[in-house]
Order: structure tokens, then C-alpha cells, then sequence
């Protein structure tokens, strides 16, 4: 049950501030599709790849290292910093003391590695880590839309389900790599970077 | 060392959340280190009227965003407020107060004690002096209700003494402050408050009481069919509705 409770919108991490890029991107909601697709291929690859690694045991920083090198965007990386931060205290809740030595050692704590570890206490597979974090990643995007375009939110619902063999696909490239992924999407930056310095935006990311 | 005392400032859309932080800052600022967090719906609009009154060092005053949700980000999901205060206190601290000003919902929408050690909410005479006879948590059980603007009062017909007296009839004893930019004893008066809260914050007696997105309710308890009680639930007391 515990990777549900995980990817629960409800579970109190602040996802509900974030639009994962979609916002930034400024897309109409008939371009929701091609845009998750997008978006999940290549950051979406790199968060799930290194997600799935921290479950499967991989020193959590070294691959946060990994993964600050295919982050370029500073306001990305410090608000994954923060929901990683939000993500711990579920955490420390949930397993008291377990993550204590890797919150301490963490400058950066990225939510794709906390995520790793936390799958890994509740006996996840790296698989299912992965396709947790992809699916993470489009249902913020999802939830988001319809606060931003006149769109139906049951048509949006319906493009989170139809991305259900896209997310499956990936989260086994994500597992099967023999080497962290290094997909980049450098509009997403781009637009990250703009988006941060916008006085008028509602979310986040 | 203890954490800064987490002030909560909630109300509705306008009632002058930010212009009553200014002047409450600009009378505690010279001896007690304050930061502030601001919610804004859809611009950081409030953080930066805050930092431009220059009551505070600009990097004191930061804003997080609530994408549309300010009531999840004081109630149900505070991560994002919580972070951002812990990191105002590393970064800047050590704070002795964070003043966290919620982006202003409707009369339902407080603040969840896991974020807010006590809690402001604010009305003002120009939204109607029929609000605090409407009632809701923050107006009825608030640790401190304000009601602002009083100046205005004769301009838009409001009854000053009338949103006073309904006020205290459902505070049972909380209290209640008339405030205006232009009259210093009301910003006097809740900067005082403050103190009082910061003091008992640092005797360690400060016990956060959540006026509860409940209005008081009424259900007969087991064992005492005919001894049912109504009451609210700020007191902590845990118990099971099925029964």
C-alpha cells in the first residue's frame, strides 16, 4: 500500500505548488499529450533512472551528484531540494531515524533520490520506484492544467491514463541502464529560469 | 535554542493582512528579529510591498507560491510554508518571530497548529459588518481576532461598536482588537499581543490551539446517552464520531 500512500497528491509534500513545467511552457490543454511525452522521455527518464538506483541501494550522494549534473536549471534544482526536504519529513515520520545520516550529509536532497530511498524502505521494487516517480511527474503536470487552461479535468484525467504504456516503457529503460540516462530538455530549463523571475505566476515550477 | 514563534495571519482577500504585518514590524523590528513569510495566489505581490516599506531587511521577507491552493498551504499540506520558514531561520536567524501571512481565502480557511503556534485573523469594517455575525473558525476561535480598517467605518456604513460586540459574543473571552493604519493603539495593542505570545513561546508554555475547520458540534457520548455535550474541538480532546 505504501506505493500508493507515496504517490498520493494527498500524502502532505507540497506537490500542490508545482505544475512541473506546464505552467513555464504556456501550452494550450490539447498539447497536454505531446507535452507529457516529451517531458517524461527526458527529465522524466533522468529522475525515474536515478529514483530507481537510490532504491536498489546506489550511494544516494553520488547519485545526487549524478543527478545535479543533469539538472542544469537552479530553480529546478532547489525546488526538488525542497519537496525532497518535505518528502524526508514524511519519512521521518513514517521509518523515525532511517534517513537521518542522508538528511544530514545532503546539501542538495533532490526529491528523485529521497523518493529512491523512501521506495526502498517501504520495499519497493526499483521498478515500481521508477514508474512511481514518471507517474509522480505527469499527474502534477495533469493537475495542474486544468488550473491554467479551460480544459475539462476529466479529459485531463484521461491523459494521465493514456500515458499508462508510455510510463511502463520508461520505467523499464529507467531499471534496465547500464549507466544513469542523461536526457535533456533545454526548453524546460530555459523556461524554468524565465519562469522563476516571473512576478505573476501561480506555481512554483 | 528555541525555533522562532510561528505566527499564523490569516483573513480574507483585503482586509489589510499585509499593511497590519508592515506596521506591526516597523513597531517589534528594533528588538525583536522577525521574518516573514508571504502566500500569494498569483504574485509575489506581497513580499514585495513588504519589502518595499523597508520595515525589515529585504532578504527577511520571502514568498512561497500556493498553485491556486492557499488554504491547502496553511492547513492540510504546510510543507511548503514549513520549509520556508526553517530556512528564513538558518539562512537569516536566528529569528524570534516568523509572521507567515496566508494569501487571504474565505472565513473557513486557518491555520493548521502544525505551522502556526497562534494564529491572527483579520476583518476589515469595509467588508461588511455583518462578517463576524457570520461567524467561522478564525473569527470565533482565532488566537486574536483584528478587525481593521476602522477608519473606513463611516464611508462605507460600518458599525464599528455593532462588529465589535458581535465579535466578542462568539469569542468566548479571546481577544479582539480595533485596528487602523491611522490609529497607532491598534497596531500598539496587537505588537503587545505579539510579545505576550513570543514570551510564553519562550517559557515553553505555549500550547498551539487550532480553531478547527469545525464550527462546535453536538454528539451524545457512549455511556451517557442522555449527557450529551456540545464543544469544539480546540481543546485537543481526541474522540471517535461512531459512536
Amino acid at each position: 500500500m505504501l506505493d500508493l500512500l507515496l504517490a498520493d497528491a494527498r500524502t502532505p509534500t507540497g506537490g500542490f505548488a508545482h505544475s512541473n513545467g506546464v505552467e513555464p511552457a504556456d501550452i494550450e490543454p490539447a498539447e497536454l499529450e505531446a507535452f507529457l511525452r516529451g517531458r517524461l522521455s527526458t527529465t522524466g527518464l533522468v529522475d525515474a533512472a536515478v529514483a530507481a538506483a537510490a532504491a536498489r541501494g546506489e550511494e544516494p550522494l553520488a547519485l545526487e551528484a549524478a543527478w545535479i549534473a543533469r539538472t542544469p536549471s537552479a530553480p529546478i534544482r532547489d525546488a526538488a531540494r525542497r519537496q525532497g526536504r518535505s518528502l524526508l519529513r514524511v519519512a521521518e515520520r513514517l521509518w523515525p531515524g532511517a534517513l537521518d545520516s542522508y538528511s544530514a550529509a545532503s546539501a542538495g536532497t533532490p526529491r528523485p533520490v529521497v523518493l529512491g530511498l523512501c521506495g526502498s524502505l517501504a520495499g519497493l521494487s526499483a521498478r515500481r520506484v521508477a514508474q512511481l516517480c514518471l507517474y509522480d511527474d505527469a499527474a502534477t503536470c495533469c493537475a495542474a492544467m486544468p488550473k491554467l487552461g479551460a480544459v475539462d479535468a476529466l479529459d485531463v484525467t484521461a491523459v494521465l491514463a493514456a500515458s499508462e504504456g508510455l510510463i511502463a516503457g520508461l520505467a523499464d529503460r529507467a531499471v534496465a541502464a547500464r549507466e544513469l540516462p542523461s536526457a535533456a530538455a533545454p526548453l524546460l530549463d530555459l523556461r524554468s529560469v524565465a519562469h522563476h523571475e516571473n512576478h505573476r505566476r501561480l506555481f512554483a515550477t | 535554542m528555541t525555533r522562532p514563534l510561528r505566527i499564523g495571519v490569516a483573513g480574507p482577500v483585503g482586509t489589510g493582512k499585509s499593511s497590519l504585518v508592515a506596521a506591526v514590524c516597523g513597531v517589534l523590528a528594533a528588538d525583536v528579529r522577525i521574518g516573514v513569510v508571504t502566500n500569494d495566489i498569483y504574485t509575489d505581490e506581497d513580499a514585495r510591498f513588504l519589502r518595499s516599506t523597508g520595515v525589515l531587511p529585504a532578504e527577511r521577507i520571502v514568498a512561497v507560491q500556493t498553485g491556486c491552493c492557499p488554504h491547502t498551504a496553511i492547513r492540510d499540506d504546510v510543507s511548503e510554508n514549513l520549509q520556508a520558514v526553517e530556512e528564513l531561520d538558518l539562512r537569516e536567524g536566528p529569528l524570534d518571530v516568523v509572521l507567515v501571512e496566508s494569501g487571504g481565502d474565505n472565513l473557513t480557511a486557518t491555520f493548521s497548529p502544525a505551522l502556526a503556534d497562534v494564529q491572527i485573523f483579520v476583518l476589515d469594517c469595509a467588508g461588511g459588518d455583518d462578517v463576524p455575525r457570520k461567524g467561522g473558525p478564525g473569527v470565533a476561535r482565532a488566537d486574536l481576532l483584528v478587525i481593521n480598517k476602522t477608519d473606513l467605518a463611516p464611508y462605507v456604513g460600518a458599525d464599528v461598536g455593532l462588529m465589535l460586540s458581535d465579535s466578542t459574543a462568539v469569542r468566548d473571552g479571546r481577544p479582539v482588537i480595533a485596528a487602523s493604519l491611522r490609529d497607532p493603539a491598534g497596531v500598539d495593542g496587537i505588537a503587545a499581543w505579539v510579545r505576550a505570545a513570543l514570551a510564553e513561546h519562550r517559557a515553553g508554555s505555549l500550547v498551539a490551539r487550532d480553531p478547527g475547520p469545525m464550527a462546535p458540534h453536538h454528539h451524545p457520548e457512549a455511556g451517557h446517552a442522555h449527557d450529551g455535550h456540545t464543544h469544539s474541538h480546540e481543546d485537543g480532546h481526541v474522540h471517535d464520531h461512531a459512536h
